[in-house]
């Protein structure tokens, strides 16, 4: 055995743990190695100096007041967390995740032909003087099931033209996707929402989508310049994988660990770095990246 | 049913005196770990309520297959090791370097109360080790810790850590011989002889 591989044995033997076998080969070590047994001996004064070690008390009082900081400081985050989510107002807490999702689902519709009606009314349309000058007689409509596509104008003829989306917007769809995901676990909050079991069915399909997706990106993002990109969609997958893994309902204990995760890991302000970066070029089109 | 069972049971039927209670019982275990970990009692208070918020959120996803002790560990240790001071634990204040206007109120009770050139003396040595700690790498200081201070098993702190045991005897490894690094000329001055020499 070479000196290096009793190096669990005298940890073990630091902390008088060690078997007896184990003990008698290392201390036959010690007696033939000089050098070992001087490590072991140093090691062994260096815990003794570590045990001299006296922790301050902070006090009675201290103790004596802990709990009221404590709740005191619970109290206040709730209360800024709920002066901060005034968006919340417009997520009442439902009975069910299901019905949640619908109503996010209704609400997030009703916000986009809202948009497109107000940018009706203040954007000017096709025709004018925005436009290249090519006079569109009608508005193309794009298939999402065909093939994927983004809009491009390339001087056609027809004035617009049709190209399979490029992995890195799909990349980027695909990041901007599990931001969803993500926002959804990590806003979950267990105190307001807790005498409803949560339901993660939603979440754990989709994710197992995003991760069939991930794998194929992955391939797709070769160029050394797309590392950067490809990184990120693989550290989203290893969280998606956690997602995907969740049980049905409850297992909040898991929901925590994959908040630590994203928070430890700043996945929210990569995705939003990612995000800066890219601006709104590459986006693919609706639909544009089914295939991946 | 054990209490601490019932204990949590009841938290997590929304008592919030039996949270209190369970705060009680713990919050010397939390605060001192975390005053291992962090080396200062402000931090060390920080990180200690927030671990019993972070239970508080998440105790109804708690099945009791571990320890409820083993748990909040588990949640102080990750808190940690996710904090976003870790930077700031990099800076280490040497003894030397402090002015008298920087001891820790809390570490200058014992001259007020006890025998102060036994104070000096402890002061000085939980100085030099909480220095010699903080040079240590977060996971060394962790596994040390855990070890040292709260006698924990390798098997306990290895699932703590989710590494394999044999991982956890060489960071044990490792931060012994920094610190006797660190404490080598400390320990002459301090006279304390090794019983091994």
């Amino acid at each position: 055995m070479k000196c290096r591989e009793f190096e669990e044995l005298i940890v073990d033997a630091l902390y008088g743990v060690l078997e007896q076998d184990a003990q008698k080969r290392l201390n036959a070590h010690i007696d033939s190695c000089r050098a070992c047994a001087q490590v072991y001996a140093e090691m062994r004064s260096t815990l003794l100096v570590m045990e001299k070690r006296e922790r301050p008390d902070p006090g009675e009082a201290f103790w004596d007041g802990y709990w009221n900081r404590l709740s005191s400081r619970m109290e206040k985050e709730e209360t800024e967390r709920r002066r901060q989510g005034w968006l919340g107002g417009l997520f009442p807490q439902l009975p069910a995740t299901g019905l949640r999702w619908a109503y996010r689902g209704v609400l997030a519709v009703v916000l986009i032909v809202f948009g497109a009606v107000v940018g009706r009314m203040l954007l000017p349309g096709p025709g004018s003087e925005m436009t290249s000058g090519t006079d569109i007689a009608e508005t193309p409509t794009i298939s999402t099931t065909e093939t994927p596509t983004v809009i491009t104008d390339d001087g056609d003829a027809d004035g617009l033209a049709v190209r399979p989306a490029s992995a890195e917007a799909c990349a980027r769809q695909y990041i901007e996707d599990t931001q969803v995901l993500l926002l959804a676990l990590v806003n979950f909050d267990p105190e307001t929402e807790a005498e409803y079991l949560a339901d993660w069915s939603f979440e754990k399909n989709r994710s197992r989508e995003l991760i069939a997706q991930a794998a194929s990106l992955k391939g797709d993002l070769k160029d050394p310049k797309q590392r950067r990109l490809r990184a990120l969609v693989t550290e989203l997958e290893a969280i998606l994988l956690q997602i995907a893994n969740l049980e049905t309902t409850g297992d909040l204990e898991s929901v925590e660990l994959i908040r630590s995760s994203v928070d430890d890991r700043d996945v929210m302000l990569k995705i939003n770095l990612e995000k800066l970066r890219a601006g709104d070029a590459g986006k693919p089109g609706p639909g544009a990246c089914d295939v991946w | 049913m054990t209490d601490e069972r019932a204990l949590v049971r009841q938290i997590q039927n929304g008592d919030p005196s039996a949270f209190a209670d369970l705060v009680e019982q713990y919050k010397k275990k939390v605060y001192y770990l975390a005053l291992d970990l962090h080396g200062n009692h402000h931090d060390a208070e920080d990180l200690s309520q927030e671990v019993f918020m972070k239970a508080y959120r998440g105790i109804r996803g708690f099945r009791g297959d571990s320890k409820i002790g083993s748990w909040l560990y588990r949640i102080t240790v990750n808190t940690y090791l996710g904090s976003k001071k870790k930077k700031a634990d990099q800076i280490v204040m040497l003894v030397d370097k402090k002015s008298d206007n920087d001891i820790d109120p809390l570490e200058a009770r014992d001259e007020v109360t006890g025998n102060p050139e036994r104070a000096v003396v402890s002061r000085r040595i939980n100085e030099h080790v909480t220095a010699a700690l903080q040079q240590l790498s977060q996971q060394e200081r962790t596994v040390f810790v855990m070890r040292h201070y709260h006698d924990m098993p390798l098997k306990e702190i290895s699932d703590t850590l989710n590494v394999a045991e044999g991982t956890v005897k060489s960071l044990l490894f490792r931060s012994i011989r920094k610190l006797r690094q660190r404490l080598s000329f400390y320990k002459e001055e301090l006279g304390l002889e090794d019983p091994a020499k």
